[in-house]
């Protein structure tokens, strides 16, 4: 194999492994942007919440890295149910400037509390020797830890999808978003499944921000900082859609890897260049909905 | 009657006014302090206010008679416009007469004019690029430069059997200036620089530059990042990827500072880096210096090269306000120090005549795990750099 094909598929696979990275901690904005319709602008403030928390379940408590990461997820997911119930009720009843505007005044609040708690350190979850390193095949190599999160991604992708498509509780769920007054009727906790959705949304991020860690580490304004990377991938994906998220990211991912590679001179403007091309060309996004 | 009563007035009047003229010796100086007291970087500014706040308890907030006043304004992130507006608050309504701060090189540059057209003395405690100084004449240093530690740094790897290195920057002003220095100096000690890769501000996903370190294949990487998530990011990235198992050491500056290394983990261990101060120093000056600074802010805290030049500062401008006897007098101010030398934390340190740069230690040091936890361990000591810009190109210099 020549050099420079080997340092094209090691590009590739880490492209593809930062895209899905990209997928995962965007997947639960589509989520509730999706099937809610809320437009929720402190979606990676809860990605960074899963993240303080998997990392002081692993420093405080002592627990194992799978252990805690699982904490992390479920607090996580606590968290935005108590929220849900409380502060997004109102949410939900306002018009599009009012959501953004609650939403993103909630990240900032999360933020400077993130700060009060943790400092402004930055902070990285230590991650088990199993998954560190690299696994060489001849002249290329890969990183374990991406192959991982690549791994762990794809999971989530197929449970999603799963979820909603295959389970009693996702007709419920489209039943309640597509009618919620006739869903009431045949006897759909409509409020209840909003909730668990609601739910489960910031455990995907918690999820996404507690794996996502050794390239986009922790820090205090991780909610604010990487709200833009959130807000492309579902843009360019299409608002609300599953499948489109999960070709953005990987689109994405591997443009933005590639392009730092081959283009240095452009280096950081590859991705937005790609997202002003991706929306000029599809303005829903690459599946969204005319 | 009333002739005696106009002659008390008059005594007692005079009297006042003598009592007036004598109090005034022992009046309040005031400083001005900017520094990032918020945002994603506000680490530099509780360190200013740290080590000022240990010089101010050590020295009982007193120069001779004079009581100093600390004004602290936040410049709030790299924000030229803002620090200058703030400077000039500070000198003009709040009356200081010394100011002290600067963490980004733009929100220094951009305190020149305030600093030339009322003549105030600004001690700069950071900003890496050597042009800075030139700006005014006003200006002194007592951070250090990226100039500074990086000639050391390719010198010793040089030393050390390197021949081949990629440099890996960031892409802005310091890193630049980072660049320069690496490359021109390993040229010089009869190296060759296989690649220069510049990285954007921001970047956290480092694969690709990596990427391109490997395909050329050196003994070695210098790299500069600032510090926070990109220079963490990429000693982190730098282990991950196995470059090291790969036959390529990492050499660095700032980027393994004590308050980073718990986010960097055990990939920080074995890099070797150039910085002109270590808290595990073991002088009898900074033995002293760790303990005060644990005394006042708790057993797990170490002191940083920004607490270290911020109490480095108040000495220096203790010595402005001494020669000055606590007057406005910023020329005086500035002939008081050039030359002036004393021992600090972080070694013996002077400042030079010429360019108003501190003149000071440089240790190559490596992380290693200290007392359990880790840290850098000075492992060899260039003594007394000279900022090596100012005299590597005195015909830019000079203009």
């Amino acid at each position: 194999m020549t050099q420079s094909l080997a340092t094209f598929l090691s590009l590739s696979i880490d492209g593809v492994a930062y895209g899905m990275l990209l997928f995962l901690i965007s997947v639960g904005l589509t989520v509730t942007l999706g099937v809610m319709r809320v437009v929720n602008l402190a979606h990676s403030a809860f990605a960074m919440i899963g993240g303080y928390f998997t990392l002081w379940a692993m420093q405080r408590a002592g627990l194992d890295f799978f252990v805690a990461l699982l904490v992390g997820v479920i607090g996580t997911m606590v968290l935005g149910a108590v929220l849900e119930r409380t502060l997004y009720r109102w949410v939900y009843t306002a018009n599009g400037l009012g959501q953004l505007l609650m939403t993103i005044g909630l990240a900032f609040i999360i933020c400077a509390i993130a700060k009060h708690l943790a400092g402004t350190e930055l902070q990285t979850i230590p991650v088990p020797q199993g998954l560190r390193g690299t696994w060489d095949f001849g002249a290329f190599s890969v990183s374990v830890y991406r192959i991982f999160a690549l791994v762990c991604s794809a999971v989530v992708a197929f449970g999603i999808w799963l979820g909603l498509e295959r389970t009693p509780f996702g007709a419920k769920l489209r039943a309640a978003v597509d009618n919620p007054r006739m869903a009431r009727c045949v006897g759909i906790n409509v409020p209840v499944v909003f909730s668990i959705t609601f739910a489960i949304g910031c455990g995907l991020s918690g999820l996404g921000g507690a794996l996502s860690s050794q390239i986009l580490p922790l820090e205090p304004y991780y909610g604010l900082k990487y709200l833009v990377l959130v807000l492309i991938v579902v843009a360019a994906g299409g608002l609300g859609s599953l499948r489109g998220s999960l070709y953005a990211g990987l689109l994405l991912g591997l443009i933005d890897t590639l392009g730092r590679y081959y283009v240095p001179a452009l280096g950081a403007f590859m991705i937005y260049l790609a997202v002003l091309a991706i929306l000029l060309i599809r303005p829903q996004g690459l599946v969204g909905r005319a | 009657m009333m002739k005696r009563h106009l002659w008390l007035a008059v005594a007692l009047a005079s009297v006042c006014q003598f009592t007036a003229v004598s109090a005034a010796r022992a009046e309040e100086i005031k400083i001005g302090v900017l520094g990032l007291f918020s945002g994603s970087a506000s680490w530099w500014g509780t360190e200013y206010r740290r080590g000022i706040n240990l010089w101010l308890e050590q020295n009982k907030n007193k120069v001779g008679d004079d009581t100093l006043v600390i004004l602290e304004r936040d410049e709030g992130g790299v924000n030229p416009q803002r620090t200058r507006q703030l400077a000039q608050e500070l000198v003009v309504r709040d009356q200081v007469q010394y100011l002290f701060g600067g963490s980004f090189t733009p929100n220094v540059l951009a305190m020149a004019d305030v600093v030339n057209q009322t003549k105030t003395p600004l001690v700069i405690g950071n900003s890496g690029t050597s042009s800075v100084t030139l700006k005014s004449p006003y200006f002194v240093r007592t951070g250090f430069t990226q100039w500074t530690v990086s000639v050391p740094l390719v010198e010793y790897a040089a030393k050390k059997g390197v021949k081949n290195a990629a440099i890996v920057v960031a892409d802005f002003a310091t890193g630049y200036d980072a660049i320069d220095a690496y490359s021109e100096t390993f040229k010089k000690a009869g190296g060759k620089v296989a690649v220069e890769v510049k990285v954007p501000l921001g970047t956290t996903d480092f694969s690709s530059y990596l990427q391109r370190v490997r395909d050329a294949k050196p003994d070695a990487v210098f790299m500069f990042m600032p510090v926070g998530p990109m220079s963490a990011g990429f000693v982190k990235a730098f282990k991950e990827r196995e470059l090291d198992k790969a036959g390529i050491q990492l050499f660095a500056t700032t980027e393994t500072m004590e308050s980073d290394l718990p986010a960097i983990g055990d990939s920080a261990l074995g890099t070797i880096t150039a910085l002109h101060y270590s808290p595990f120093l073991t002088t009898p000056e900074n033995t002293a210096f760790v303990k005060a600074y644990k005394a006042k802010y708790g057993p797990g805290a170490l002191p940083s090269i920004a607490s270290v030049s911020a109490y480095d500062s108040m000495t220096l401008i203790a010595q402005m306000i001494k020669a000055t006897k606590g007057k406005k007098d910023a020329e005086k101010a500035i002939a008081a120090v050039k030359g002036y030398s004393w021992v600090s934390a972080r070694g013996p340190v002077s400042i030079d005549p010429k360019t108003r740069e501190i003149v000071q230690n440089v240790y190559i040091r490596r992380v290693e795990t200290i007392d359990g936890k880790l840290g850098n361990k000075p492992i060899d000591t260039y003594k007394s750099v000279v900022e090596p810009w100012h005299v590597g190109h005195p015909q830019v210099a000079a203009k």
